[in-house]
């Protein structure tokens, strides 16, 4: 099963080209994975959860 | 299809089907992993090489027990010599004893201990030093939920887990500057074969666990399968030293 967002309507916030390279801004233009990987059907078993995305910043 | 292409992944207690470890080597697969995968129990993973080579996957199937240093070492020297790297260590092989604390023997302690925390402590030090030679990597680690809430009968399951995690962490930050990232997963009720055991044992008490998700029911293994894909693959190259809840939002109240 691959990421399929087919039919699905998504509405991003923050997405204008003043959000920059802000996680707007990448949401709109190339999606952040992690954002993908949460808002498809492959996580579908994930709510209520967090996903740092922080390369170890909290793991300190 | 090419989420996982060429990376070559260990995946410990691939055998039991249905189970999250069984359910990880399909996506691997179907993703263009190459895969090594290993058990306890040689004739349950004989079924899954031979199910995954039908599917156009190379593998290497070994018997390992998880908390046997050396086999765990050659394990990883028979992955470098097959496949030439090691990007990426699932540590799902495990154990559930579940009872109340002053019911546990020494032995059912020291058996849950080394199968759920052991294993993943010398899984990872054994991988790392392959990572680093490849240009690094990713391990993922299965914890649970009673790692990270207290439950009745779960004493144990639930230290070894909360260990899982904190190892986790502390892999992360050793060797990120190696390219090494390290994760804990998280499941919570999930339809495996030790909630088929359960079942089985108290079918009543069983039929009540889905009720007690947000989700209204119990997770199967792909759902966990698809969580342990996004960490191990490049898409979560800035993701480590973090937990990913895979529960139906169980403990997020």
């Amino acid at each position: 099963m691959a990421i399929d967002f087919t039919d699905q309507v998504v509405l991003v916030t923050g997405a204008g080209a003043g959000a920059g390279a802000g996680l707007g801004y990448s949401c709109a233009v190339a999606f952040a994975n992690g954002v993908i990987s949460l808002a498809s059907d492959l996580s579908s078993f994930s709510t209520g959860s967090l996903l740092e995305v922080d390369g170890g910043w909290n793991a300190i | 299809m090419s989420r996982m292409l060429n990376k070559i992944a260990i995946i410990t207690g691939a055998a039991s089907n249905p189970g999250l470890g069984y359910s990880t080597v399909m996506r691997f697969a179907e993703e263009g992993a190459k895969l090594v995968i290993t058990d306890i129990d040689m004739v349950g993973l004989a079924a899954v090489e031979k199910e995954i080579t039908a599917m156009g996957a190379e593998v290497l199937a070994m018997e390992q027990n998880v908390v046997d240093e050396q086999r765990w070492q050659e394990v990883i020297d028979a992955t470098v010599e097959r496949f030439g790297g090691l990007d990426v260590l699932v540590n799902n092989a495990g154990i559930a004893v579940l009872k109340p604390i002053n019911e546990y023997t020494q032995a059912d302690y020291n058996l849950q201990m080394d199968v759920n925390l052991r294993s993943v402590f010398l899984g990872c030090q054994k991988a790392v030093p392959a990572m680093k030679d490849s240009g690094g990597g990713s391990i993922v680690n299965m914890s649970s939920v009673a790692g990270m809430r207290a439950m009745a009968a779960v004493s144990v399951y639930g230290m070894a887990k909360a260990g899982v995690q904190i190892l986790s962490k502390c892999v992360a930050i050793e060797h990120a500057a190696d390219g090494v990232r390290c994760n804990s997963l998280h499941p919570g009720l999930i339809e495996t074969n030790i909630q088929n055991d359960a079942r089985r044992d108290n079918p009543e008490g069983h039929a009540q666990l889905g009720t007690m998700v947000p989700l209204g029911r119990m997770g199967n293994p792909e759902e966990v399968a698809n969580c342990v894909l996004f960490l191990a693959s490049d898409e979560a190259s800035y993701v480590t030293g973090a937990e990913l809840v895979v529960d139906g939002g169980l403990i997020a109240g």
